[in-house]
């Protein structure tokens, strides 16, 4: 890795690219707004110019990984911080996803976004947030990171509410801000352990930079407390990419989101944005190698709960694009339980980052695929988003939903998807990681359950959109997009079936990470046949349920869930964490201190000054009445005060 | 030669008489002729002890003081005749105007 | 430059102060100018330029001694930038003598940063009630005599005992060399400050205590804070938010200090239990008030509690055995965060000040949807709100997280108060913006009129402005590392 620093080091082609990634989504945001706002006939073009940008950006990333640029480049910021770029194979190949998927996204929402008059905010939003998601990828500082963090949260807070009138779309871009903030706010505590924790072993040269991060973490855990403290840094950033990657317990927010526009969801809450949290807990991998193991096991049940978690919330729902978002967040869930698998057994950490993330990029494909054709179904469908009101859509707009199919079987990791070769992948892992650690148990069996519900929920919803027969006016009457936003759902339906050749390609370039490192190299790990395949059969007997129930009805979903009772209606009340947080803790519990406080302010804190003031009115009027006014009082106490203080100076001895 | 005791006796009892009628009278002139009286003790213990000390600056002092307390009188009674043109009273009492 | 120059920024407001009041129907426009000339002028007089006037042995130990240091510097510049674009903010059809006011408040609050001699300090210090008193009774609102009051009797109070401070400083002084010297550099220096007895010690340091804290304000002594910022008007809010509260402050950090070398662990916890009450206490007061202006009050008194915060590491560091550098972090983001609220407060109380115009009310609940009808005013709204709420790339969040990353070392898990504290300040703003701006619009408000220009373009500078010191910090940022480093040295 060849480090740069300064003005020379900011004009090597390489940095100024890496730079220019994410600086030139940004500026295009500070033009279009305004520009879009001073003249009308700008709008309609702003989508294009928005596009052309990120594509260019998507330019700038190929022509990194194409120089096979790695490089940390920093110059000084405030304190003894610095900002700069930190490019190695874990960043490019987050900055080409972005920029690759969000170009699909932008073009599709060319013309998915089109009737709207405000949509040079719309694109100019949506600017930013790449460009934000594109500087949190190849942040080298955490500072730096943070900001653009909360710039794309902030960015998807704008955007969920971008039909601002809707009183559900405030409503839920204020949950989304909130809960995210939640996490975010333990990111901040976070990166205070980390500052404290690399203080004493790289001194001024900025504690936060991801270089000295990655590359002193070991001297830091030869400290005394030091492993306690990367695991406490570790646990809180963890909090924070929960908060961003919707895990339990903050995965809340995510089907709120789902009122923003669907091209927003699919960008945002699909794609890209979610997926930061499991690139900062990759991108920092040495805190979590180098930690107490607890630190370890937190990721990892965390992310195999909520695997597990999201994908029983998603069997129930009938909103098509919360059903997608409770799978985002179970497949988020995968993601970081593999990382978890990594650090619990720590040699395996050169494979396990590459599957990580390979997942997230296939992920990103297949969600923004099926995002996207859920947006055209929505197009059509004139905002009809549950479920029980589409069908017989295959017959209506047979290209949406052939690429809807192919991103079901993407996401269900049917052969010979890339889904088979990402998150099977994951799964052998957990298991082979069980092989040496018994604690892992219980992270793969939730793994493979998950599996098996992401088939249900998956062709659930599949089935009962795709067949059967319109049962609603506006189902009956659908049709396909535009080509601009076939474009798209077909380069991102091709991504799905074929990324999975590149797979060991993939492994192998992000193993170039560890170059160096002890932990250079991969482990290769075989499992039984059996074991390598009970998922795959999941699958299939997942997909043979669904279409029992929701293919051929033969059998019906209601009695089932009639007959399950209580548990259905757990499920059905999101296990009541919305409950919980909104109405008891939000509105309830926050909302009653406070008025508790309000009430104490106004009546004991500043009760007690009026008071003050009064008690000296009331006070004064009562001592005024000395004021007779009569000359002959005055004197008598004149003359009695000349008494008291000739017979006090008689006793003091002072004559 | 009067013993020096008996003229200060008689300036205390002036004093006394003068500061009784202060804190006493209703009356403003009456008022008045008691700040007389508490005047006039002072200068009376002035020119004892001058004498004493056989030095005429002390009586100087008094004539001063006589001629300072004609004028303070003086502006007392315009001040009770202003009074008594608003009034029809010179009494203390209605002096309280300006309390509260 | 030579350093009788320093003057100038004292006498040049005097002087506009003056020249304002003639100015008739032009006052504004002749007032936005002669502001704008004296930002141009302050910028030059980078620190350290000292000067000074009169022997202290003299003149009983007064003198006109004035200094530019690295704190006050900054907010010499925040204080003609926010007066700048108050009155820029501000309608023209005002009393000229309004300006005359804003004027005069910028000459004290400039010889409060910059007089280096305790007695001058106190007299600026008094002469800002003045303006203040002033402006809030001729344009307050309908509480404004109760309010024009409390706020005089208030801060006043703690002012007198802070007199009382200065004149035990002066006598130990005298007691010890036999002459008057009031000068700060020298009354409080450590051989001065030694060798007052302890008790004398405790009162010298509750007299300034109380002053600086009330100014701040801090819980408990907030409450004229609100009361002063809901009646006056929208500029003069502006004014008194962004300014007067760095008085305080400024006094924490370049008096307070001082006693760093004389104080128990005691002081430390007790300022750390303040600033910890003061967040999360004016968060949750934030989060149930009705009123858009006394929620950005409880809002202001929450970012000062930051500034608490900074202090509390300092003094709590040195009992625990850390070197001071420790508390650097924490230092630094406590002086940037008077930078920051000084420049984010008025775009809010600005906006708030637009809706209360063309609205004709600030309740919470009256208002909804207003993006409709106000597009620009959302967007500053928007923008002033997530600065407030520290969110990055603003310049609140680089003093935000600078004193909480700061202070983990010191305070460890209590951070965690500040940080929920965070969680609720993000809430009540969130909920503001969301009750206000967006959902259905309310249609009782009738056909309103968006923001002006005269009030639109001073606040999306200022945001621009916050946009820009929240990016790069590092020009004012850096005079706070080295004014950090003194106290350290001290």
């Amino acid at each position: 890795m060849i480090s740069y620093s300064g003005l020379n080091g900011f004009l090597e082609p390489q940095v100024f690219a890496a730079v220019m990634i994410f600086l030139l989504p940004i500026i295009i945001f500070m033009f279009v707004l305004p520009l879009g706002k001073k003249f009308h006939g700008f709008r309609k073009y702003s989508g294009i110019v928005v596009t052309t940008g990120i594509f260019i950006s998507f330019l700038l990333a190929y022509y990194l990984y194409y120089t096979n640029a790695n490089l940390y480049f920093y110059s000084a910021w405030f304190n003894n911080f610095t900002w700069g770029v930190y490019i190695d194979p874990l960043s490019i190949a987050m900055a080409m996803m972005v920029s690759g998927v969000s170009f699909l996204i932008h073009m599709f929402a060319i013309g998915y976004i089109g009737k709207d008059p405000n949509k040079h905010v719309y694109f100019a939003e949506t600017s930013l947030f790449t460009g934000g998601m594109l500087g949190v990828v190849l942040s080298s500082n955490m500072v730096m990171f943070f900001l653009f963090w909360e710039l794309v949260g902030l960015c998807s807070y704008l955007l969920i509410g971008f039909w601002w009138y809707k009183p559900n779309a405030a409503s839920a871009a204020k949950k989304a801000f909130i809960v995210t903030r939640v996490g975010d706010v333990l990111l901040i505590l976070g990166l205070a352990v980390l500052y404290w924790s690399f203080l004493p072993v790289v001194g001024n040269n900025d504690p936060l930079s991801i270089y000295n991060i990655i590359h002193y973490a070991l001297n830091v855990a030869q400290l005394p407390n030091g492993q306690f403290n990367l695991a406490l840094a570790g646990a809180l950033v963890l909090g924070g990419a929960a908060g961003k990657s919707a895990q339990f317990p903050l995965h809340v927010w995510i089907p709120d989101a789902m009122e923003g526009p669907t091209t927003v969801s699919a960008l945002i809450h699909a794609a890209t944005m979610v997926t930061a949290g499991i690139y900062l807990v990759a991108r920092i991998y040495p805190v979590y190698v180098y930690a107490l193991p607890w630190a370890d096991y937190l990721v990892l049940y965390i992310g195999a709960f909520t695997a597990f978690l999201a994908g029983t919330m998603g069997l129930v729902m009938n909103d098509i694009k919360r059903i997608l978002a409770y799978s985002t967040i179970s497949q988020l869930g995968y993601m970081l339980a593999a990382l978890g698998l990594g650090f619990v057994m720590v040699n395996t950490i050169g494979n396990t980052i590459g599957i990580s993330i390979y997942h997230l990029i296939v992920h990103a494909f297949l969600k923004a695929l099926l995002f996207l054709s859920a947006g055209a179904i929505l197009y059509a469908l004139l905002d009809t988003r549950d479920i029980r009101k589409m069908g017989g859509l295959w017959k209506k707009m047979p290209i949406t939903i052939t690429a809807m199919f192919i991103g079901a079987l993407t996401l269900v990791g049917f052969p010979p998807t890339a889904g088979y070769f990402s998150k099977d992948e994951i799964i052998s892992l957990a298991y082979f990681v069980y092989n040496q650690n018994p604690y892992v148990l219980y992270a793969w069996i939730l793994l493979v359950i998950g599996a098996f519900l992401t088939t249900l929920y998956t062709f659930r919803m599949f089935f009962t959109v795709a067949l059967g027969k319109p049962k609603s006016y506006a189902a009956e009457h659908a049709k396909d997009p535009p080509w601009v936003m076939i474009v798209p759902m077909i380069i991102l339906s091709i991504l799905a079936l074929i990324f999975g050749i590149f797979q060991s390609g993939f492994y192998n370039y992000f193993s170039s990470m560890f170059t160096g490192t002890k932990y250079a190299g991969t482990v290769s790990f075989s499992i039984p046949l059996y074991i390598e395949i009970i998922p795959f059969l999941l699958v299939l007997l997942g997909i043979y349920i669904a279409w029992v129930f929701y293919g051929s009805h033969r059998l019906s979903a209601e009695k089932v869930a009639n007959g399950s009772g209580a548990l259905y209606k757990i499920v059905k009340a999101k296990y009541y964490l919305d409950f919980l947080f909104t109405n008891i803790i939000a509105e309830r519990i926050i909302v009653f201190i406070a008025i508790v406080v309000s009430l104490f302010d106004k009546y004991f804190i500043d009760g007690i000054v009026n008071g003050l003031g009064l008690m000296a009115k009331y006070g004064s009027m009562a001592f005024r009445k000395a004021q007779t006014g009569i000359v002959q009082n005055y004197a008598v106490m004149v003359i009695i005060g000349l008494l008291v203080f000739l017979i006090i100076g008689k006793i003091l001895g002072v004559f | 030669m009067i013993p020096m005791i008996y003229v200060l006796f008689i300036s205390l009892l002036m004093f006394t008489v003068g500061l009784y009628g202060i804190l006493t009278v209703k009356g403003g002139v009456r008022l008045l002729i008691s700040i007389e009286i508490l005047v006039n003790s002072a200068n009376l213990n002035i020119v004892a002890w001058a004498t004493m000390h056989s030095d005429p600056s002390g009586i100087l002092f008094v004539l001063i003081s006589i001629a300072i307390a004609a004028a303070e009188s003086a502006v007392g009674f315009a001040i009770l005749i202003a009074l008594y043109r608003q009034t029809k009273n010179v009494g203390l009492k209605s002096l309280k105007e300006l309390r509260w | 430059m030579p350093s009788e120059y320093l003057l100038l920024l004292l006498l040049i407001p005097l002087l506009f102060s003056i020249i304002s009041l003639f100015t008739g129907k032009y006052s504004k426009i002749v007032s936005s100018v002669l502001a704008g000339l004296f930002i141009i002028i302050v910028l030059p007089f980078l620190p350290n330029i000292n000067y000074s006037i009169l022997n202290p042995a003299k003149y009983f130990g007064i003198s006109i001694f004035l200094d530019i240091s690295y704190l006050s510097y900054p907010l010499v510049l925040l204080t003609s930038i926010v007066i700048f674009f108050a009155i820029l903010y501000q309608d023209g059809k005002i009393e000229s003598s309004y300006f005359s006011y804003l004027f005069f408040l910028e000459f004290s609050l400039i010889g409060v940063f910059i007089s280096q001699n305790l007695i001058l300090f106190y007299i600026f210090w008094e002469l800002v009630l003045i303006p203040s008193y002033f402006m809030i009774l001729r344009w307050g609102g309908p509480k404004k005599d109760y309010t024009a009051l409390k706020f005089l009797i208030y801060t006043h109070v703690g002012s007198v005992l802070m007199l009382v401070s200065i004149f035990i400083l002066g006598y130990n002084y005298y007691a010890m060399t036999g002459s008057f010297n009031f000068n700060i550099s020298t009354v409080l220096s450590n051989q001065y400050i030694g060798n007052l007895s302890s008790l004398l010690l405790f009162i010298v340091m509750m007299g300034f205590f109380l002053a600086f804290f009330i100014k701040l304000p801090t819980f408990p002594f907030h409450t004229w804070a609100p009361d002063v910022y809901v009646e006056s008007p929208t500029t003069s809010s502006m004014v008194f938010s962004g300014l007067l509260s760095k008085m305080g402050a400024f006094g924490l950090f370049s008096i307070f200090v001082r006693f760093l070398p004389f104080s128990g662990s005691e002081l430390g916890y007790l300022l750390l239990a303040l600033a910890l009450i003061s967040i999360v206490y004016a968060a949750f007061a934030a989060l149930a008030q009705k009123d858009l202006k006394r929620l950005i009050a409880y809002s202001s008194i929450g970012h000062m509690g930051f500034i608490t915060l900074a202090i509390s590491v300092l003094f709590l560091a040195s009992p625990l055995g850390l070197p001071s550098s420790d508390a650097y972090l924490a230092l630094e983001g406590g002086m940037f965060m008077m930078f920051a609220h000084g420049l984010i407060v008025p775009i809010l109380f600005g906006s708030v000040g637009s809706i209360e115009r063309s609205t004709g009310t600030r309740a919470i609940r009256d208002l909804g949807g207003l993006t409709k009808m106000m597009p620009n005013l959302a967007f500053v709204m928007v923008g002033g709100f997530l600065a407030s709420l520290g969110l990055p790339g603003m310049a609140g969040f680089i003093a935000e997280f600078s004193v909480i990353v700061g202070s983990w070392n010191i305070i460890s898990y209590l951070a965690f108060i500040v940080v929920f504290g965070l969680v609720v300040v993000a809430s009540y703003h969130i909920w503001a913006l969301q009750r206000t701006l967006f959902g259905p619009y309310n249609n009782y408000l009738g056909n309103i009129k968006d923001m002006l220009p005269r009030e639109f373009w001073p606040l999306i500078i200022l945001l621009i402005l916050v946009i820009i010191v929240g990016i790069y910090p590092t020009p004012i940022y850096s005079m706070f590392v080295h004014y950090a480093q003194l106290i350290g040295g001290m």
